[in-house]
């Protein structure tokens, strides 16, 4: 029983299929109650893209505790799960990286979630400004001058 | 380079190029949960960007999401004038400058002791003004009258954990009675009061205390009727509301020979917990020891930075900062320079302390409290 490894067919919005090991699935919560109560081979995914899906299928499998041959129970260690995570996001851009969010928010993937919103405060972050903030995230100040002067001085402790 | 204006973006994020995507596709949750992951010293730029952004990180759900994910900054508050605040962000290596204290409270003192709960720096009055009390916040940047406690009481002993805020003990004003009684204070209430809990199993005054492993302690202090220090100690189960009483928590229990232990500990005993571990500093003898909880003994650990201030207590301050210990010192004889250093605990190793600023400053430290949210 426990050589046998289930497959589940995933299929995206835009019928891209992804066979994967039912462990894999497991990593979203979604998923899990999905294959549960519904034990089919295929499952549609209406609400997440073919490109979309593959970068969740990468991560889930690059997270799912391996069983190796020989019984050895045992997931990648901390630091290289650190370091894969870190280049799966870095060049990854803002549009990918939103789809990623409201992807994991549905599939219900809280980890995949949690370094979706670091990627997005990271480049934040960067920014050297509020100016460039907006210019890279694309917000548009709805601030009349004077309101902003007010947020400035409202701040102003924390600039010495 | 184009600024961005209204009229060049998109309303969309469809087939633009990505620097132009909007982040505003993202749920409030999304949002709050992508701010949340970011560092305290962005979130003055953040709140530049727009309204909504502004609401975003002066909304408490935003330092609550930030706790509820383990994500904490420290500020360590400083006060070397009664009523002149600074702070000092580690993060960052930098000084920020807290608005001086409204000027209507000429006859505010503060009680040395203070305390920073989730956003909020709540400064007490002393015996002379134990109803009084301020609170700054970092969303607001602005100071403003706290509210009473039940019991008037000044020389308690106070901690916090996250939003909320316990004090015990201490004394009453007018018939310089010493005090069992605690409050608890949670800084996501609507309303801000002190609410009164069971009172501690003995009165006891210019008391310590700290939290750890989520439970609220009180250590020595003075108790009733005797000019003597209290060698026990008290927890509060923040779950079974109760207080158990642990005796001889000061003193030798067995006979270890250890003459220097009775006289480590002041009335208040000088306390800081790092990593739910409880440590003890003595500024005369330099030395700081590490409580065994199992076994109800003191360990040294190590000494304090170099040249501690010899000013028994004053000048200085010894505080957790997250994973680190800190030592706040003022300038001690000739030396206009305000000092901070930390070290970070290890199992088997000595103390190993690290100057983290200075700063110049004609005063001594009179009141510190860090703040971690």
């Amino acid at each position: 029983m426990e050589n046998e490894k289930k497959m589940i067919t995933l299929k995206s919005s835009d019928d891209v299929t992804f066979e994967v090991e039912e462990a894999v699935v497991l990593e979203s919560q979604f998923l899990s109650h999905l294959v549960q109560d519904c034990p089919a081979p295929e499952h549609k995914i209406k609400e997440v893209t073919g490109k979309i899906l593959s970068k969740v299928v990468e991560y889930c499998e690059k997270h799912v505790v391996v069983v190796v041959d020989g019984g050895d129970s045992s997931s990648s260690s901390g630091d290289d799960l650190k370091k894969w995570d870190d280049k799966f996001i870095k060049e990854m851009d803002l549009s990918t990286v939103y789809d990623l969010i409201a992807a994991a928010n549905y599939l219900n993937i809280q980890a995949l979630l949690d370094l979706m919103c670091q990627r997005v405060a990271d480049v934040i972050t960067a920014c050297k400004d509020h100016k460039e903030i907006r210019e890279t995230l694309g917000i548009v100040s709805d601030y009349t001058a004077e309101e902003e002067a007010e947020v400035l001085k409202e701040n102003e402790w924390a600039f010495d | 380079m184009v600024e961005a204006t209204s009229d060049l973006l998109p309303s969309s994020c469809e087939g633009v190029d990505s620097k132009w995507v909007l982040v505003t596709t993202l749920d409030d949750d999304a949002l709050l949960s992508s701010l949340a992951h970011c560092s305290l010293s962005d979130f003055n730029s953040i709140a530049l960007t727009s309204r909504a952004f502004r609401s975003f990180v002066k909304d408490k759900a935003l330092y609550q999401l930030r706790r509820a994910n383990g994500i904490v900054e420290h500020l360590i508050f400083f006060s070397c004038r009664r009523s002149e605040w600074e702070a000092y962000d580690p993060n960052r290596n930098r000084w920020l400058s807290v608005p001086k204290l409204p000027p209507v409270n000429d006859c505010f003192c503060p009680e040395k002791n203070s305390l920073a709960v989730s956003t909020e720096l709540l400064v007490f009055g002393n015996a002379a003004t134990p109803h009084l009390s301020y609170k700054f916040s970092i969303l607001t940047n602005e100071w403003t009258c706290g509210r009473k406690m039940n019991t008037l009481r000044s020389l308690f002993g106070s901690a916090s954990l996250g939003e909320v805020a316990v004090v015990a003990g201490g004394c009453d004003r007018c018939e310089k009675k010493i005090l069992s009684s605690a409050e608890i204070y949670n800084s996501e209430s609507e309303t801000g009061e002190w609410r009164v809990i069971r009172s501690m199993n003995k009165a006891r005054m210019m008391c310590s205390s700290v939290f750890m492993d989520g439970n609220f302690y009180v250590i020595g202090g003075i108790g009733e009727g005797s000019s003597g220090m209290l060698t026990c100690g008290e927890v509060y189960d923040m779950k079974k509301k109760t207080w158990t009483l642990i005796p001889n928590m000061l003193s030798e229990t067995s006979s270890g020979g250890d003459q220097t232990k009775e006289t480590f500990f002041a009335a208040p005993p000088i306390v800081a917990v790092v990593k739910d571990e409880l440590y003890a500093a003595n500024y005369a003898q330099q030395e700081v020891r590490k409580y065994d909880k199992r076994c109800n003994v003191w360990n040294k650990v190590g000494n304090l930075p170099e040249r501690a201030s010899f000013m028994k207590g004053c000048g200085m301050a010894f505080r957790a900062c997250g994973d680190k210990l800190v030592v706040v010192k003022g300038p001690t004889f000739g030396r206009g320079l305000i000092e901070i250093s930390a070290c970070v605990p290890r199992e088997g190793e000595s103390l190993h302390w690290r100057v983290l600023a200075s700063k110049e400053t004609g005063n001594c430290v009179y009141n510190c409290a860090v703040m971690g949210c």
